[in-house]
């Protein structure tokens, strides 16, 4: 019992204080990780949202820079070779007017160094083969004039390493920037490819990039023709000069990290570049990569649009790079600038912006895991610290309860004992104090009783004692020698009694009024128990005292009927036959007075009952006159008399046994010679009838034989 | 055995249902005798639904009888079924009970 209490106490406030705690803590974490995951997925959101359009507006901003550079890295090379030109085209411009206006300008004859001689001159001149001296002097002479614009150059602050002019007459003159050039007669600048090209073009030509004759680099020439007054081609001006200034332009653009810069062609060529060495053909003309003919398409793509000399950016594949590249085209030469640019430089930002930004998002989320944990530690500390307070105050609870329960057990095992002196006192103010002091009360009433219960048991059991000797003397008084009269061989008699609980009122009675009359008596007093066992009593004592004065039996039954009246305040009655025989005559003279008529037996015939006057009751009211009938008996005759206990016998269901069934079972034993028999048969039917029910009323019968 | 009280005009009739036997005549001269110190002047016993009646009920009927006399009030048995009846003759009772 102290365990169950315990148990159910704990799980009471355990139940009480954990339930709402387990179910808040769960709603809190799971509010907590929905906040985590949302905080993550929008800081992922944001993260990818800023990436993507960083890496845009950096790939917009990047494209529009490349193009910038682009275009400003082919102004600067237009600019240096804008001066280039502008130099060829004085040289050309003054060259014109001398040969338009020779008679203006005085003869300036140039050295020309004889054949052994050694040195070097400025201007430099030299010769095709088989072109004399003295032929061309002339022309030389006049042409001296334009040294001092060839010299020109030097304060141009370009890379010009020659500035020259080839006339048609076989001679070339030039100032350049090596002094140790000697003069030679073998050089016929009318084959050279700047002469065929100006003068084939009529107009401005740029040469291709060649390798220098005197072994200064990559050089590149731009000619202008000079016409005389007639029209006629005289001359070719010249301005030779290395690509050191604009390779140093393109080759030092800083193109981010790993970009870089590179010049293209009119052939598509890759004529400078960081990247790659460039080699020389047969003819001395540098040649590059060719992106024309390139197998990669885009590339390909790419050198169509810049030799076309357009301008713009495009992304492509290189090299298994993903890179842009942004052009431009110089507005001489028919050039393009290209700037290339790896992607992964261009995007470099947004990857390192997205890493910060991943690195923020991790950051948060450790923090919010972290809280996360912290909340869960406090959550299960929490539940820990109630779960140790519910044990103890369920265990100081349980024994506040059962320790007085305990001693209520005990008390309750010591009255068991019977132990009725065995108090308790309880002062917990609760409701098991009322319990221990009801269960104080319930002793000392427990007590009162027992003993009151001692002594009615005791009083019982000596009534019962007592009924149980008067049920004795009751039966002792009734006549139960059989045969009685063993000398009177006039008649025999058989009479039987059975009490139905304890002492009842029914009685049979049978005496000699006189030597020659046989009074026979049955009776039944109402009512059950000692007062009508008393009543019996008097009524049979009375008759038999009666019927022994001489009297006829309606004066007997008058003047007892009178006599129980008198003193009958339990008001009382008996029903009663009575029968006087005359042994001698068979005459039998009988009065009733309200008992069930007897049944008579006639040697001839079968049971059938006497007629009879039905008298009111003894003992009901004064005064009764009875009435009196008589009929004569033939010897062998027989008549039986039973009380109401016979045909009033119940069944299990409360029917009655019943006269016909009497009168029935009567008939079966008509050829009896004993009346005893007679007698058993009837009680033995009545058994059956009942069938275990039991017997509600005492079940007397006399009957009596007159004999031959 | 049960008892249904109904009074009328001159009176009050009391059903009596079922045994009148040792056990339930107390019953009936408990609900019997103090009708005749009441007001009614007629008392009447209505038997339609007893069908046995015992040495103990004819002496409740034998005091209620007697009480009557006593009060100068009438007392009335009816609707008696035949196996009572048989009683009441046997026993002289229908001499002395007003039975209609």
């Amino acid at each position: 019992m102290f365990k169950k209490i315990r148990s159910k106490i704990l799980a009471v406030i355990l139940a009480t204080a954990l339930i709402p705690l387990i179910g808040l803590s769960a709603a809190s974490v799971a509010l907590l990780n929905g906040m985590k995951d949302n905080a993550l997925s929008t800081n992922n959101e944001l993260g990818t949202t800023a990436s993507n359009d960083s890496a845009a507006a950096l790939t917009a901003q990047i494209e529009s820079d490349l193009t910038a550079r682009a275009s400003a890295i082919a102004e600067s090379v237009d600019g240096k070779l804008l001066q280039i030109e502008n130099h060829t085209r004085i040289v050309a411009a003054y060259t014109e007017k001398l040969y338009a206006n020779p008679e203006n300008y005085a003869a300036r004859p140039l050295n020309y160094l004889q054949p052994g001689e050694e040195g070097t001159t400025i201007p430099h001149i030299r010769t095709a083969e088989g072109v004399e001296y003295d032929d061309i002097l002339p022309e030389l002479s006049l042409l001296g004039n334009a040294s001092d614009v060839l010299d020109e150059y030097l304060v141009t602050g370009i890379n010009v390493t020659a500035s020259y002019i080839g006339t048609e007459s076989g001679f070339f003159e030039t100032v350049d920037t090596t002094a140790s050039v000697p003069n030679r007669k073998d050089y016929d600048a009318r084959t050279r490819s700047w002469y065929i090209g100006a003068k084939e073009n009529a107009g401005l030509f740029w040469t291709d990039i060649f390798a220098d004759a005197s072994g200064r680099g990559a050089s590149i020439s731009c000619a202008m023709p000079i016409y005389g007054p007639d029209g006629s081609l005289k001359a070719v001006a010249g301005t030779g000069a290395t690509m050191e200034k604009i390779s140093e332009i393109v080759n030092t653009a800083k193109i981010g990290e790993n970009g870089y810069a590179f010049l293209l062609n009119t052939r598509g060529e890759v004529v400078i570049t960081p990247k790659n060495e460039l080699i020389t053909d047969a003819s001395g003309a540098l040649i590059g990569e060719n992106y024309l003919h390139n197998s990669n398409a885009d590339l390909q793509a790419l050198a169509e649009a810049m030799i076309s000399a357009q301008s713009g950016i495009k992304k492509l594949m290189m090299d298994g790079d993903d890179v842009f590249i942004a052009y431009a085209p110089l507005s001489r030469t028919g050039w393009s600038i290209g700037v290339v640019m790896p992607n992964a430089e261009v995007t470099a930002p947004v990857t390192f912006m997205r890493e910060d930004i991943d690195g923020l998002i991790s950051d948060s989320e450790t923090a919010v895991n972290s809280f996360m944990s912290t909340a869960v530690t406090a959550v299960v500390i929490s539940i820990l610290l109630v779960l140790i307070l519910a044990v103890i105050l369920s265990l100081r609870f349980s024994t506040t309860i059962s320790k007085p329960i305990s001693l209520l057990t005990e008390e309750a095992i010591e009255i068991g004992k019977g132990n009725l002196d065995y108090t308790i006192t309880l002062m917990t103010g609760d409701e098991l104090e009322e319990l221990a002091h009801a269960f104080n009360i319930m002793t000392d009433e427990l007590k009162v009783y027992i003993g009151d219960f001692e002594k009615v048991t005791a009083d019982k059991e000596r009534i019962a004692t007592e009924l149980n000797v008067a049920t004795h003397i009751q039966a002792s008084m009734l006549p139960h020698i059989f045969p009685p009269y063993p000398d009177r061989t006039e008649f025999d008699l058989f009479g039987s009694m059975e009490p139905a609980k304890e002492v009842g009122g029914d009685f049979y009675d049978f005496f000699l009024a006189d030597e020659k009359t046989l009074a026979v008596v049955i009776a039944d007093v109402s009512g059950k128990g000692v007062p009508a066992a008393l009543f019996m009593v008097i009524a049979k004592t009375l008759l038999k005292n009666n019927a022994q004065m001489n009297k006829t039996p309606e004066q007997v039954f008058n003047e007892v009927n009178n006599i129980l009246c008198e003193s009958n305040e339990g008001g009382m009655f008996v029903t009663c036959f009575m029968g006087y025989l005359d042994v001698e005559t068979g005459v039998f003279t009988y009065v009733n007075a309200g008992h069930n008529p007897p049944v008579i037996k006639r040697v001839d015939s079968s049971w059938e009952f006497l007629p009879c006057r039905p008298g009111f009751v003894l003992a009901g009211m004064e005064d009764i006159n009875y009435k009196p009938q008589s009929i004569t008996l033939n010897k062998g005759d027989m008549v039986y008399m039973y009380t109401d206990g016979v045909t009033e016998a119940t069944d299990q269901v409360e029917d009655l046994y019943g006269e016909k069934r009497l009168i029935k079972t009567l008939n079966n034993e008509i050829f009896t010679e004993d009346i005893n028999d007679i007698i058993e048969a009837v009680r033995n039917d009545i058994v059956l009838f009942a069938n275990g029910a039991e017997q509600a009323d005492d079940i007397t019968m006399l009957i009596m034989k007159y004999n031959d | 055995m049960t008892i249904e009280r109904k009074p009328y005009d001159k009176g009050v009739e009391l059903t009596v249902l079922g045994r009148i036997d040792t056990v339930t005549a107390p019953d009936l001269t408990a609900a019997l005798m103090p009708e005749f110190a009441g007001d009614a002047d007629q008392v009447t016993l209505n038997l339609a639904a007893v069908n046995y009646v015992s040495s103990a009920g004819l002496r409740t009927l034998l005091a209620a009888q007697k009480e009557s006399k006593k009060r100068m009030k009438s007392f009335i048995i009816k609707n008696v079924v035949d196996e009572v009846m048989e009683v009441f003759s046997m026993t002289g009772f229908n001499d002395i009970l007003t039975i209609e």
